[in-house]
């Protein structure tokens, strides 16, 4: 079978609409992760007995199995109590998610990483405990980790593909309905692959230089 | 109504020996092949080191379902015909060995200079350098991320139920669409998975243990070791 260019090019708009689908995708799910990784990283670092344990238990439940399995559980079985949701929603949330759990472990890195005198002269200035968190601790937390981040929504762009599987017609979903559409197999899924590729190896850039340039201004404000 | 259990045992472990076959198989690949790259990377020639770092690069910035995805479709169509199985060692073999050349790479770079130096002086050949000298001391250091890349390879076996091969995932869903009982099945099935990832990292702080070199070993109690949770990359 031998490339067409005809084709291909016939193609490429669908393609771009369903890469537009995926960075839509990728840009909930990772926000849905941003926030629920905080969230479940700071519950984490609080140690609050249970609390905490439930915050663990997340992190290591979700890292440890597959994410196809988790979208599976989230599609097919929410439904059993009622709940059902829309191929987009449950796959934008399994994506969320499962990224949270990554992100969280990254900010209780960034968190453990903050030196304990920092902790020990809030409670000397009798800081508040909201206080602490906001003012002291998470600004010195986050930004060692934004890149660390950044790889980690790199990865939800990758896995993105994985809510083709359930239905959602985003760039991989769209080259499965061309390929059952046409029988041609050849350009849109070398097309789609080209697209990721392109896509990443680009963010990856992206990140680092952010990481450069965050390492840099670090070195200043030491210095200062 | 309680889930009828006694017929979902047989496919479930026939599916989890599938999924162990997979991951071997493709642990195998990874290792070989990401040890070979990733002391390409280091190569003295610019040459070499930029192709392996182009393999690098392709197959960390590929989703491993889009190559999958890919080498089934489309690999028959340009003549290669591989069976389901040798697709799949050889997609997530491959995918994931571009995450491990990174490490071995990070691994002997992270070997003092000085060591590298005196191997030099006492006139060690390259591949003695790095049989004897480097890669010894770097193993303990790659160790804990090349853990988390067994993890992420077992976790990436699942793809293979979306190209036929009868894996846990596939079993389940094929039971789901026959039986119903969603919710157990993805829970067992899951519970499988960490039961498989949490032996996998106990085999490895074993070797961890067993590889500590130099005045180290021993030396520290284990609460001590630096921790390795952010130093692994990302996968995908």
């Amino acid at each position: 079978m031998n490339w067409d260019w005809s084709y291909a090019i016939a193609i490429l708009p669908d393609l771009l609409r369903g890469l537009g689908v995926t960075i839509v995708v990728t840009l909930i799910a990772t926000t849905i992760g941003l926030i629920g990784g905080l969230v479940a990283g700071v519950v984490s670092a609080m140690r609050i007995r249970v609390l905490s344990a439930i915050a663990n238990g997340y992190i290591v439940v979700f890292r440890n199995t597959p994410f196809l399995v988790q979208l599976y559980l989230i599609y097919f079985a929410l439904p059993e109590f009622g709940i059902v949701l829309s191929a987009e929603v449950s796959g934008v949330l399994g994506l969320g998610v499962f990224i949270g759990a990554y992100m969280a472990e990254v900010f209780r890195a960034g968190i453990d990483s903050v030196p304990i005198g920092q902790w020990e002269s809030c409670t000397a200035i009798n800081l508040s405990k909201r206080h602490t968190w906001v003012r002291v601790i998470l600004p010195q937390a986050i930004p060692p980790v934004i890149p660390m981040l950044g790889n980690y929504a790199n990865l939800a762009f990758k896995l993105s593909a994985y809510v083709a599987v359930i239905g959602t017609v985003e760039l991989l979903g769209t080259a499965l309905r061309l390929g059952e559409q046409s029988y041609r197999y050849l350009e849109p899924f070398t097309l789609v692959g080209v697209l990721y590729l392109v896509v990443s190896v680009a963010a990856t850039a992206l990140i680092r230089k952010l990481e450069k340039r965050i390492s840099r201004n670090r070195q200043q404000l030491v210095k200062a | 109504m309680s889930a009828p259990w006694g017929e979902f045992v047989a496919p479930l472990a026939n599916g989890a020996l599938t999924t162990l076959i997979v991951f071997l198989g493709s642990i195998v690949i990874a290792t070989v092949v990401g040890i070979i790259v990733g002391a390409l990377r280091l190569s003295r020639f610019s040459f070499i080191r930029g192709v392996a770092w182009g393999y690098v690069e392709f197959f960390r910035g590929v989703s491993v379902i889009v190559l999958i995805f890919w080498a089934f479709y489309v690999l028959p169509l340009l003549g290669l015909q591989l069976t389901t199985i040798v697709t799949a060692w050889l997609v997530i073999g491959l995918n994931q060995s571009a995450f491990i050349a990174e490490i071995v790479r990070g691994g002997i770079r992270s070997v003092p200079q000085g060591q590298v130096e005196a191997s030099i002086a006492i006139n060690h050949s390259p591949w003695a350098r790095l049989r004897y000298v480097t890669f010894p001391q770097a193993l303990p250091i790659m160790l804990p991320p090349y853990a988390n890349h067994l993890v992420n390879t077992l976790k990436e076996t699942a793809v293979v139920s979306l190209i036929g091969l009868a894996d846990l995932t596939f079993r389940a869903n094929e039971l789901r669409t026959r039986e119903g009982h969603s919710l157990e099945l993805f829970i067992s099935i899951g519970l499988i998975y960490l039961l498989l990832a949490y032996l996998l990292t106990l085999g490895t702080s074993w070797l961890e243990r067993k590889t500590q070199v130099g005045p180290l070993r021993k030396a520290l109690p284990i609460r001590f070791r630096r921790k390795s949770t952010v130093v692994g990359g990302v996968d995908a």
